[in-house]
């Protein structure tokens, strides 16, 4: 086989999002097998042992699943629903899943630092949004950059926009085109790649336009809408009840990132 | 079905199938656990299992000679090329059978593309376990070693679906007596089957049989649908423990049919 023809070869055996999908549930589905067999034969502690970490394995595949699934529902309910945005505080919203992330890091034993800045004049920020589209953007950013190395991540938010930027390894030029334009790649699409897509469709959602940057060093910029909230007049709903699930998508996301790197 | 037809005295419990040494190399985590796990209840298969195609090679450089090399086809491409190439050169004869185990083709372009791997003997998902390592086994080994570990694992299969208690001496003996009655093409007389299942411990056919009848009374105590199956086959209420030769003539008919 020539180079490029291997290269399409192999691209073409990942399958998409519907072969990581498929390949999520069949190793599962293999698990389980395993263990059935394996408390047929009345294990020792050494087996049950080894029973424990496979279990554990599992979990963490079905985390991934949950994250996959999240993708898949988000894009399948494209256009069948307008998204509901509402009053948000926005600094304040980056500055709690900023610190969940690093805390939730540190307790995964990883030592990547990730910081939040302000423009002066800039401590809060209005805006019509949804805290769980910036979940899922900062957290699929946040992967994205695991996955390529990064060490330092820096978010600054100015008035009227966010600048996302990391020291890892840089976007891709498809990377970048599809955050850009909403142009796909054939090889993104055959690796299942289903952050950028879930990045860019949620910046939309909240009317946000991306710049991103293609070659090392990644860097962002998110432009957001023109806020026409008086902060005076502002009932800020409280972000309390979704919280947890804002928590859990961020804790999928940094997940999958390090399992991806390991 | 009379088992009682052309004694055959030349039977014998046949020896453990061949040993198969398979070395595995598979991107996923949770697959290489499962596969770690699962060999532990495969005595025939030793089985080393890797991370990297690097770590395999490595494997190899340093002497392991398996019969079997099963590799994932999602491992870094440069990786994968590289391992085939290698496996294929390796000084000494024969080399390792290569086995690819291969995501189910999602798109036209995943379809042409495991058909140009088609040289290969090919895994393609999903699969089980068991049939991941029957599929190596059956590379590995010879024709009557493969036979007989296919129906030594259709034995395992179908008393552990019985609930049949694996310390239970009859227990042992059943699943030699299954074997042996599934191998041999001849049928065997049932007394035959006893000294074949008490031979290897010099335990005689009495004892044999006694064995039997205790399992058959657990059996039919767990009330398994199995076991209602194998009463109705023999036309026989399930309330009742089978007799010996009604439970072994059920057995060896139903496991003939998945031979």
């Amino acid at each position: 086989m020539q180079s490029q023809d291997k290269q399409d070869t192999f691209l073409a055996l990942r399958g998409g999002l519907q072969g990581r999908m498929s390949l999520s549930f069949d190793l599962l589905e293999n698990t389980l097998e395993v263990l059935q067999n394996r408390t047929a034969d009345k294990p020792g502690s050494q087996s049950l042992q080894e029973m424990s970490e496979l279990l554990d394995a599992a979990r963490q595949e079905l985390q991934d699943l949950r994250r996959l699934s999240r993708h898949a529902v988000h894009a399948a309910c494209l256009g069948l629903t307008e998204p509901e945005l509402y009053p948000m505080e926005l600094a304040g919203t980056l500055r709690e899943m900023c610190d969940f992330c690093s805390r939730d890091l540190q307790e995964l034993g990883s030592g990547i630092e990730i910081k939040l800045t302000c423009e002066p004049g800039v401590q809060i920020l209005p805006t019509m949004g949804d805290a769980r589209l910036v979940a899922r953007i900062t957290g699929n950013l946040l992967s994205n950059a695991i996955e390529a190395g990064a060490k330092q991540i820096r978010l600054h938010l100015f008035a009227d926009k966010l600048v996302y930027s990391d020291d890892g390894c840089g976007m891709p030029q498809d990377a970048a085109e599809l955050l850009n334009n909403g142009v796909s790649a054939a090889r993104l699409e055959q690796c299942g790649a289903t952050g950028l897509w879930e990045i860019r469709r949620c910046a939309e959602a909240m009317g946000w336009r991306i710049h991103a940057s293609a070659g090392q060093n990644t860097r962002l910029e998110c432009i957001l809408p023109p806020c026409t909230v008086e902060i005076g007049s502002l009932m800020l709903e409280s972000d309390a009840l979704y919280a947890g699930r804002s928590r859990e998508v961020l804790h999928g996301e940094l997940v999958h990132g390090l399992r991806a790197v390991q | 079905m009379p088992l009682l037809e052309n004694p055959v005295f030349s039977a014998e419990l046949p020896q453990e199938p061949a040993q198969v040494t398979a070395l595995f190399a598979v991107s996923q985590p949770l697959e290489r656990d499962c596969i770690r796990l699962y060999a532990h209840s495969q005595p025939c298969v030793t089985a080393g299992v890797y991370a990297t195609a690097e770590a395999l090679l490595q494997a190899l450089r340093e002497g392991i000679c398996p019969q079997v090399v099963a590799v994932d086809v999602l491992l870094p491409e440069t990786a994968f090329q590289n391992l085939l190439q290698s496996v294929q050169k390796l000084p000494g004869s024969p080399s390792p059978k290569i086995l690819l185990l291969t995501p189910f083709p999602e798109t036209a372009a995943a379809r042409g593309a495991l058909h140009k791997l088609d040289r290969y003997t090919r895994l393609v998902r999903p699969y089980s376990m068991e049939t991941l390592f029957g599929t190596v086994y059956a590379l590995g080994a010879d024709e009557r070693s493969t036979r007989i570990y296919h129906i030594q694992r259709l034995c395992g299969a179908a008393l552990q679906s019985l609930k049949a208690d694996p310390a239970l001496t009859g227990t042992v003996y059943l699943k030699r007596i299954l074997l042996c009655a599934l191998l041999y093409e001849q049928e065997l007389p049932l007394s035959r089957l006893y000294q074949i299942a008490g031979e290897e411990r010099g335990i005689d056919e009495k004892a044999v049989t006694a064995a039997l009848s205790r399992l058959s009374g657990a059996l039919c105590r767990k009330h398994t649908e199995g076991y209602v199956a194998l009463c109705r086959r023999c036309g026989c209420a399930s309330q009742t423990p089978l007799s010996n030769g009604r439970l072994i003539r059920a057995l060896v008919e139903e496991l003939r049919t998945r031979l």
